[in-house]
């Protein structure tokens, strides 16, 4: 199975512009998503296998967000990435059903593990 | 680039040290003054002292004053008894005397005949006779119906006398019967008459037998009346004559100063005051005889309860009030004692929650600063890291050449370059105002303009605000004066007010803001929220420490008991008013020129 589209949710454009070219450059398919609302229709253009997204991201809130996107689409593997370090919050998320959890700032080789991770199957606790 | 990579992290190590700066900085120094110093918990003592001896003291007095009185009362009740049985006895005495001398009389009124009692010889007889029985009989004479003395046996020469213009020689006639007032007679002898009237068997005839009686008997039932030395007891007649010897009333025959009291057969006793200094007067009539038994009691005071017992008295009194006192005193160190133990109690717990808010203050802000932080540094990170891609793809000999040229261009090295400058611009914005922020930590008074200060505090809740969707309105007026006072204490104050109004409304909520003045020396700082406001029954509770309407994990439930600590710290007030599903709003009011409190 291919696992190449990602879908990226974060308010920083100039981020998720940059992470969106170099996870390009390495050969996947990517698209953005600035508020809710754009993640939840750019879901109903076409089911990414791999959403990352951030915490705060405008218009629902992470766990509603979190929710939406499991119901939209259930087969995605969600991974939180955000700035936020707080242990409980990552729980929370993981207990929410997100998949992996990535802190901010972070090296490309350790996003490109997790998709290839995720696309796996291997839970990242099977990887730690 | 590679350097810049590099920055990154060293500015995670330059944001390592500024959190731990900011852990040594005074967030809220001693919130609450010690409650009380040592002169209010001596003051406090001494009122304690004086309350708990009053309270005891009050009924004590009112037992033993009110027994005192009770106690008096009976005994003077019983002395009056007492005086009124002595001059009854008294005056049944000196009746039965008289009793006796007009039996006497009237024996020999009735058993001798006219002769026998005009004859010298047998008077002289009776005389003897009566002497005999009676030895204060002084004399003894017959006298006629024209009130000549026509038979007479004593010591004076009244034979042939006459008493028909004697006051008494028609009293006799009317009444049978008359015994005279004391008086000192032709030798100066103090006695008094007994007259009777014997009726002869011609009509209208008469004859008077009359004894003079000597007063040495009748002083002799007079004293046994138990006198103090200050007492007096005496015979006085109905002109009020002094009839028998008086210790301060006057000599015998002497006039007395009080007017005989009107008539009456039983011991009569009056309360008076001479001088302001009471005593008790007793009179009774004497029956048959122109007396009155007056007795003047003026050992009152020797009488009375406090005299008789003055020493036990005092000495119960005094023992009473000294135990009082003593376990008043006691008491007041033993309930000081622990007021001072629960105030120091209440004071450790206070810089443990001073202690344990500083951390929780210093966690968010480290938390919210990492947070901030982390994101420009993934840009910078991400841009980089593109810059990097570039340059390995090029190196890599099996990438399409053209692809890497048609992608790296000029622009595109420039636009990543301002990327990372402007990613770097953002971190420095954060750690400049986290610096500011910190260095106002420190206790110090300075001139601020609140509505600046307000804006700054609003840039740290910007962003979880603008997540939310809540809407800030902002009306300040704009000639608020500069005030003195702590900038980092407010900027605490404001801050937690904020954020608690964040958390009280729902997403596209509403919170004013309002800065204006009433007065000169103060203004005021008003922060609404459209939330769903507090209960009646939890406003009350709203400043106390770990009281917290927010769920577990949201609050710890000293925001506001330290910010109520702090504006009072600055010498101001903060008030809350709230409305149930219509919001809340708290009032800081500031004074121009802080008044602290160190």
């Amino acid at each position: 199975m291919i696992c190449d589209k990602v879908l990226l949710i974060d308010d920083e454009e100039d981020f998720t512009a940059t992470l969106a070219e170099r996870l390009k450059l390495r050969g996947y398919d990517v698209s953005i998503a600035g508020t809710s609302d754009e993640a939840l229709s750019s879901i109903r253009e076409g089911i990414p296998n791999i959403i990352f997204m951030d915490l705060q991201v405008p218009g629902l809130s992470s766990s509603d967000l979190l929710s939406a996107l499991k119901k939209a689409a259930p087969e995605s593997r969600i991974i939180i990435l955000t700035g936020n370090a707080d242990e409980t919050i990552k729980q929370k998320t993981l207990d929410q059903g997100a998949y992996d959890f990535i802190l901010k700032p972070f090296k490309i080789k350790e996003v490109i593990n997790r998709i290839i991770d995720a696309c796996q199957g291997r839970h990242p606790s099977q990887t730690e | 680039m590679i350097e810049e990579i590099k920055d990154t992290e060293t500015f995670k190590e330059k944001l390592k040290n500024i959190i731990a700066c900011i852990k040594s900085f005074c967030i809220f120094n001693s919130g609450e003054p010690t409650a009380f110093n040592k002169y209010r918990y001596r003051q406090l003592q001494v009122k304690l002292f004086l309350f708990i001896a009053v309270l005891s003291l009050i009924p004590l007095i009112l037992v033993s004053t009110s027994s005192f009185f009770w106690l008096q009362n009976t005994l003077s009740e019983d002395f009056n008894n007492q005086l009124r049985s002595q001059l009854e006895g008294v005056k049944n005495s000196i009746e039965s005397f008289l009793d006796v001398k007009l039996s006497a009389l009237r024996f020999v009124a009735s058993s001798y005949n006219q002769d026998e009692l005009l004859n010298p010889n047998k008077i002289r007889d009776i005389y003897k006779n009566l002497n005999k029985e009676f030895e204060d009989i002084i004399d003894l004479g017959v006298i006629n119906a024209n009130g000549t003395m026509e038979s007479y046996v004593g010591p004076y020469n009244l034979l042939g006398s006459n008493f028909s213009k004697q006051f008494w020689f028609n009293n006799v006639i009317v009444n049978g019967v008359y015994i005279s007032s004391i008086y000192s007679g032709f030798r100066n002898v103090p006695h008094f008459i007994i007259l009777i009237k014997k009726d002869l068997p011609d009509k209208g005839s008469f004859l008077i037998i009359r004894a003079a009686v000597n007063v040495k008997t009748l002083n002799a039932i007079l004293s046994p009346i138990m006198l103090k030395q200050e007492d007096d007891a005496f015979l006085i007649d109905y002109n009020g004559i002094i009839q028998t010897p008086s210790r301060f009333h006057g000599k015998l025959l002497d006039e007395y100063k009080l007017a005989p009291p009107p008539r009456q057969n039983t011991v009569t006793l009056e309360s008076r005051k001479e001088d302001r200094v009471p005593y008790m007067q007793g009179y009774v009539y004497i029956k048959n005889a122109p007396w009155i038994l007056n007795a003047v009691i003026k050992s009152l005071e020797k009488r009375s309860l406090a005299t008789i017992s003055s020493g036990e008295i005092l000495l119960i009194i005094f023992g009473s009030v000294f135990v009082v006192f003593i376990v008043s005193i006691r008491m007041s160190q033993i309930l000081i004692g622990r007021i001072k133990k629960s105030d120091r109690e209440r004071e450790e717990a206070l810089k443990e929650i001073e202690h344990t808010n500083k951390l929780a203050s210093i966690g968010r802000l480290a938390a919210g600063v990492a947070h901030e932080i982390n994101n420009p540094l993934s840009i910078i990170s991400q841009k980089a890291g593109l810059m990097k891609d570039f340059i390995d793809m090029s190196s890599d000999m099996d990438t399409n050449k053209e692809l890497i040229e048609n992608l790296f261009t000029k622009d595109k090295f420039i636009e990543l370059t301002n990327g990372i400058t402007s990613a770097v611009d953002r971190c420095r914005t954060i750690t400049h105002r986290l610096l500011g922020f910190a260095r106002r930590m420190s206790v110090s008074i300075e001139e601020l303009n609140i509505n600046e200060l307000i804006k700054e505090v609003l840039i740290f809740t910007e962003k979880e605000i603008s997540r939310r969707n809540v809407q800030i309105e902002l009306d300040f007026f704009e000639k608020l004066p500069k005030i003195k006072s702590d900038k980092g204490l407010l900027q605490q104050v404001i801050l937690n007010i904020i954020t608690n109004a964040s958390d009280a409304v729902d997403d596209n909520g509403l919170i004013k803001i309002n800065t204006y003045q009433e007065v000169e020396n103060s203004i005021w700082i008003s922060i609404r929220d459209d939330g769903h406001g507090i209960s009646k029954s939890q406003i009350k509770h709203i400043f106390e420490p770990f009281f917290t309407t927010k769920g577990k994990d949201k609050g710890t439930g000293l925001g506001l008991s330290i910010s109520y600590g702090i504006i009072k710290k600055l010498g101001g007030t903060l008030e809350v008013q709230s409305d149930v599903n219509k919001g809340t709003t708290f009032y800081i009011n500031l004074p121009v020129e802080a008044n602290i409190e160190i």
